[in-house]
Parts: structure tokens; C-alpha cells; sequence
């Protein structure tokens, strides 16, 4: 399962990896909003400020049984 | 002659280790916290960083899995480690390394890796399996630039990113300059040279050059074939790879290395869960990398491995009797 988000202004992709939450113990990001932080809450390309209302996120997983 | 997309102006052949030496420069200039870490061997634009980064610039030796961990400690440091290295040696020395020291925590280290089949290097370093066995691994952008702009413009997109990336360099001819200063370039998105009616060559890297070429000598057959250029990847661009299966119906993908996990398989999986279409793969075919002559007249390993424009003519031809026969 992977995770993709791209800034929701130009596109740039901010974070490719696996799926932010889905690790169950010693996340190395704990959630998106540390995703933002490290670019400083801006995009570095178009000055967009980065939340989760202004970023697109894509998650990849195949439908399951729980989900 | 075939007629391109915009942002496509085909010239000159020039080095890609060059565009991404320019762009590294660049990134060296503007952030105190890049570091290069050499594994005895080249870094891009060396002799600069000599006279100007030396106390920037960590050498490892011959030890693929101490730079890895170095590079590691750095990148938890705070530093941007930039590790230059082959990628036979990333892939086959430091796996163990770059997964559990680098990628578990997604540190923020790039690397600059070479691999591919050209010239008198040898078995050991004329690998074409590197890339491919990186694929599986996890919170890795991998990317393989075509021409020396989008090789510098891949590697300050690299720079841009934060987290691991790795830009692969290839070992090769050099191959021609094909995108326009103005080209522009997304970590993530293929780039559709020209569009086609009857196929399109997936190409990567060096092959995009002889992608180019085969679509003249297909075109003297009155067929009209694509070529979508695939920099990144992972993450591959899946829309980009099922548009062009939807536009030709026949795909034939070109890659310099093996095509076992390389692109070919990625597209391969791409259309065969989303658009099932005919396809043919040229790539090294499950063999190992090695020396030969290069010269003026002739590549003997471009005709060893088949990799040639017209090697790429008979794999379109044979895609589109494939797309024929499934009518």
C-alpha cells in the first residue's frame, strides 16, 4: 500500500512512500501534517501553502475483506 | 520526418552525467547541509567540488554499506548526503543498508547511481539488474532520465524532494539532447514525445534516443508510432502508460537493463490490471552485463543485446501483428 501526495496547486509530488498511517508501531512520519513541516507548510515550487485541504492524496491498496 | 510534441527539439548528442553535475552544483551552492559522499569513484563535476566543497565531500572507499550507513546517520542529522556510487554495488553490497539504515525511516539521502550496458568495464560493473531489484523496495522515487536537460532537471526536482530518491545515470552512448530548456518536468509524470496511431515505444533513459530513431524508420513503412518517455519509475505514471494503450492498442517498451522487474514488467502490470493490451519488451533478456568495442562504425553491444533502433522496428512490427491477430 502506497501514499502520494502532490501539492494540490501545481502538482509537485511532496511525498512517495508507503501509506503514511498504516504502520503499526515506529512510524518514521506520524501523520501528513509532518509531511508539510518538513517542506516548511509551503510548497517549495508554487508557494502553496500545504494542509490537507490544499494537497491531493492518494492512497493505492486493493479492496479487502475489512475494507 | 516524424513531427513532435512541443517542449521536443531533438539535437545534439551531449553526456547526462553533465545535467545532473549542473544541477548538483547548483543545490551545493544553495544549501550548507548537502553533503557528498564518494564511494571511490567520480562524482559529478569533481573537479569543482574539489576546489570548492572539499570539506564537503566524505570518501568511503570501497565500502558500499559504510556510505549507506554514514549517509544514514548524516541524513538523521539533518544533512542532505548525496551518495554517488554504481549501482551494482548499492543494490548488491549495501541492499541490507540502504532498506533497513535509509528507506524503513525514509531518510532524506539521494543518490546518484550509474549502470548500464556500454563500453570495456567488465562483467562486474556493466550491470543491467541493479535498477530492478531497487523496484520492490519501499519509499523510493526512482527515476532515469533521457537527455542531459531532463537529467539535470530530474536531479533539482531530487534535490527539491525530501525523502530517498535515486537518479539512475546510465552507462551508454550519450544519448541526443531531446527536451527544450523550457521542458517541463514532474517527479511522477511521463512525457509523450508524439502521440502515434499504430504503436508507442515506452521508453527509458538512453532508449528514448533510439525510440526516436526507430520511429523514422517506421515511419518509411507508413506507420505512425508514439513514444511516451518514462523518467520516474516509481511512482510510475499509470495514466500516462493506459492513454497510450487506449490511443495505438500495441506497446513496445525499451530499457537499458534487464527486463526482468524493469520497466517493461511495470508496464506489463499497469495494463494487464487495468487494460489488458499487446506488448512486447526489449531490454537485456535475462543475462548479464559486459564488456565490448565501442567505435565509430559499430556498437558491439547495442547489437549483442539488440537494443538498436532497428532492433526496436522488428519489436513494433511484431506488436502490431500481435494487435492484429487479437482483433
Amino acid at each position: 500500500m502506497s501514499e502520494k501526495i502532490n501539492c494540490g496547486n501545481c502538482g509537485m509530488l511532496l511525498y512517495f512512500g508507503e501509506e503514511i498511517k498504516r504502520r503499526l508501531y515506529m512510524r518514521a512520519i506520524p501523520d501528513e501534517s509532518a509531511v508539510y513541516a518538513g517542506y516548511g507548510n509551503v510548497c517549495p515550487r508554487c508557494g502553496n501553502p500545504l494542509s490537507d485541504a490544499s494537497v491531493k492524496v492518494q492512497i493505492k491498496r486493493r479492496a479487502t475483506h475489512g475494507s | 520526418m516524424a513531427t513532435w510534441n512541443k517542449h521536443v527539439a531533438i539535437g545534439e548528442p551531449a553526456m547526462t552525467y553533465k545535467g545532473v553535475g549542473n544541477a548538483i552544483k547548483a543545490a551545493f551552492i544553495k544549501d550548507p547541509n548537502t553533503l557528498a559522499i564518494l564511494e571511490d569513484m567520480q562524482f559529478p563535476e569533481i573537479e569543482w567540488f574539489t576546489d570548492n566543497m572539499f570539506e564537503r565531500m566524505i570518501e568511503c572507499g570501497i565500502a558500499e554499506q559504510n556510505g549507506a550507513c554514514v549517509a544514514a546517520a548524516l541524513a538523521a542529522e539533518g544533512f542532505v548526503p548525496v551518495l554517488n556510487n554504481f549501482l551494482f554495488a548499492s543494490m548488491s553490497r549495501a541492499y541490507n543498508q540502504i532498506r533497513q539504515s535509509i528507506l524503513v525511516d525514509r531518510f532524506n539521502v539521494k543518490f546518484i547511481s550509474r549502470e548500464g550496458v556500454w563500453g570495456e568495464v567488465g562483467v562486474s560493473h556493466a550491470t543491467v539488474e541493479g535498477i530492478g531489484s531497487l523496484r520492490n523496495l519501499p519509499n523510493l522515487v526512482i527515476m532515469n532520465p533521457a537527455d542531459i536537460v531532463e537529467a539535470e532537471k530530474a536531479t533539482e526536482a531530487m534535490m527539491q524532494y525530501i525523502g530517498p530518491v535515486m537518479v539512475r545515470v546510465e552507462l551508454s552512448p550519450n544519448p541526443y539532447t531531446i527536451f527544450t530548456d523550457d521542458y517541463p518536468f514532474d517527479i511522477g509524470k511521463a512525457y509523450s514525445l508524439r502521440d502515434g496511431k499504430d504503436a508507442t515505444i515506452i521508453a527509458t533513459g538512453y532508449m528514448v534516443t533510439e525510440a526516436i530513431k526507430a520511429v523514422d524508420l517506421l515511419e518509411k513503412d507508413g506507420l505512425d508510432v508514439g513514444v511516451l518517455n518514462v523518467c520516474t519509475w516509481k511512482p510510475i505514471d499509470e495514466e500516462a502508460i493506459v492513454a497510450a494503450a487506449e490511443r495505438t492498442g500495441a506497446i513496445v517498451t525499451a530499457e537499458n537493463c534487464s527486463d526482468i522487474n524493469g520497466l517493461g514488467d511495470a508496464v506489463a502490470c499497469v495494463l494487464s490490471e487495468n487494460l489488458p493490451t499487446p506488448l512486447v519488451k526489449v531490454g537485456v533478456e535475462d543475462e548479464f552485463g559486459q564488456s565490448g568495442l565501442i567505435t565509430p562504425e559499430k556498437d558491439e553491444l547495442m547489437e549483442h543485446f539488440a537494443l538498436s533502433a532497428e532492433d526496436l522496428a522488428v519489436s513494433v512490427r511484431e506488436c502490431i501483428k500481435k494487435k492484429e491477430r487479437a482483433r
